[in-house]
């Protein structure tokens, strides 16, 4: 493992095949419990273990492999392979709504490219003030902006198309009263993206409180001072909550059209989901 | 327009959903100022019909055996039927202006959590109007379908089944409507209470010259009311005329059933 750790007092202890082999000890203890008490989640246990397993493994050595060459190409590469994999991830829970897998994962990659790339570089160049591609600061920091602005779409979309099949009376109520679909749409619009933000805004509440969150543990546990953890995990949680809203936002304006029909009808087919 | 053109003019109008034939070929006319009726069996086209006089729905092609089968033709004659609106096509009327023309009541009361005030005032709040003279609009309009005006500031939500169908209906003629469409106003409340709403309606109609279209599931409402009726069975419309010509001499034995038979289970 590079030692890439020019402040802190020491690297952190590197973990291999031994450490591993213990960890199936604690593992081994949750599938006896399962057995000695019938509980039925051996199967399960053991395929979760096993994936995460083989995962975290996996992505260790990708990740590892870009850290080792740190060119843009390989960054933006690894990047845009996350994208793609958080759209079809996406795209495959809301695509009833959006009539089709394909074209909610292509409208999904092009939301979650756009919103998280832009937030990266401003977090990156302008915030911490990286002046390279650094896939040390660049991996993690996106990935996390990922993950948390695709859940967001996910949550909004999800809500948008049930909100509206719920209320399908109160909209054509407004419709009936000359509303336009967006007139229409927007108290249900703002519950979709109220929903979307609410995992964040919870964390951002308790964070340090309740709970440590991944982020600032991990660079703890890294070798970093724990206020300077607690800095870019602010800074992280800023970055997440501005790319749920965007992220959320985009994914509501662009769903809740597809529900009414350009003369200004509710398009019942198109809400059954 | 000339002064007595009809108000809603329908042509062979169909309607389907899918492979469902909802209206099947409906043609008539309602003449301005006038009151008609709407009753039929539950799942018969009642509020389908409804719905295509302000374009909540589109009508359809009927499915013919060569054409193909289904697709938005409002107002296009060439291929289906056509409903004409205060003499013009309906798919002629830009969109915001024939549904502030033709103004409906939905079955449920749907206030939106919004107050009282909020919910008259929601037809000019969605085009950015504010009229100078709020207070004394909504007092009027309150009073008009029996309310009293101090109700203005409660969660209309809170309220009563019978007074939120009153708010709906007060809402509905805040932009003075020239055509009214009510989809069973009465469904929900209890018989004395429908007895003061339907006689309110038709206070309303006469004073501001109102067209109504109005569907119904009791028929001695309509019977008291007056006016036209309009019978329709399984989609097809199978009679319409003066409401007690219909009842004193129904065009056929299905219409009989239905008028005498639902008479009976009441």
């Amino acid at each position: 493992m590079p030692a890439e750790t020019a402040q802190t007092a020491q690297p952190v202890i590197a973990l291999g095949v031994w450490h591993l082999l213990l960890l199936a000890v604690p593992a081994a203890v949750v599938i006896s419990v399962s057995v000695a008490l019938k509980l039925g989640q051996c199967k399960r246990v053991s395929i979760a273990v096993i994936r995460a397993l083989v995962q975290l493994v996996a992505v260790g050595l990708v990740i590892g492999w870009v850290f080792m060459h740190n060119t843009w190409y390989w960054i933006v590469g690894l990047l845009f392979v996350m994208t793609l994999i958080a759209a079809g991830t996406a795209g495959s829970q809301v695509g009833k709504w959006f009539s089709g897998f394909a074209r909610a994962s292509l409208l999904l990659s092009m939301i979650l490219a756009a919103v998280t790339s832009v937030m990266l570089l401003y977090l990156g160049a302008a915030v911490i003030g990286v002046n390279r591609w650094d896939a040390r600061y660049l991996i993690p920091l996106g990935g996390m902006l990922l993950g948390n602005a695709m859940t967001a779409a996910v949550l909004a979309a999800e809500r948008i198309g049930s909100e509206l099949r719920q209320h399908a009376g109160d909209v054509e109520a407004y419709l009936a009263l000359g509303a336009s679909p967006r007139q229409a749409a927007h108290p249900f619009i703002r519950r979709a993206i109220a929903a979307a933000l609410t995992p964040t805004l919870n964390a951002m509440m308790i964070v340090g409180v309740v709970k440590l969150p991944g982020m600032m543990t991990g660079q703890m546990l890294g070798g970093s001072a724990p206020f300077q953890a607690a800095m870019y995990q602010l800074l992280i949680l800023i970055g997440i909550l501005t790319c749920d809203t965007l992220a959320a936002t985009a994914t509501s304006i662009l769903l809740y059209r597809r529900f009414f029909t350009s003369d200004w009808q509710l398009n019942r087919a198109s809400l059954r989901g | 327009m000339s002064p007595d053109a009809p108000a809603i003019v329908m042509s062979n109008v169909h309607r389907r959903i899918g492979d469902a034939a909802i209206l099947i070929d409906i043609s008539l006319s309602v003449a301005t100022g006038e009151t008609l009726h709407i009753v039929g069996p539950s799942g018969s086209g009642k509020s389908s019909l409804l719905r295509l006089l302000n374009r909540l729905d589109e009508v359809s092609r009927p499915a013919s055996g060569d054409g193909p089968a289904s697709g938005d033709t409002s107002g296009d004659t060439s291929g289906g039927g056509g409903i004409t609106i205060l003499d013009r096509l309906i798919a002629d009327w830009p969109i915001r202006e024939l549904r502030r023309s033709v103004s409906m009541v939905l079955q449920e009361p749907s206030l939106l959590g919004l107050t009282v005030r909020e919910n008259l005032m929601l037809p000019f709040t969605l085009v950015n109007e504010k009229p100078a003279d709020i207070d004394p609009r909504v007092t009027r309009a309150l009073q008009r379908v029996g309310l009293d005006p101090a109700m203005a500031d409660r969660v209309a939500d809170q309220l009563s089944v019978g007074q939120k169908q009153r708010v709906t209906l007060a809402r509905a003629l805040m932009v003075e409507p020239r055509i009214l469409l009510l989809d069973e106003p009465t469904a929900s409340v209890d018989v004395r209470t429908a007895g003061q709403l339907l006689q309110q309606i038709q206070r309303l109609a006469a004073e501001s010259h109102l067209t109504v279209v109005m569907v119904t599931h009791r028929l001695e409402e309509a019977r008291k009311m007056g006016g036209r009726l309009a019978v329709l069975i399984a989609g097809r419309l199978e009679a319409i005329g003066p409401v007690e010509q219909v009842f004193a001499d129904p065009p056929n034995e299905t219409v009989r059933a239905f008028l005498h038979g639902e008479h009976h289970a009441r």
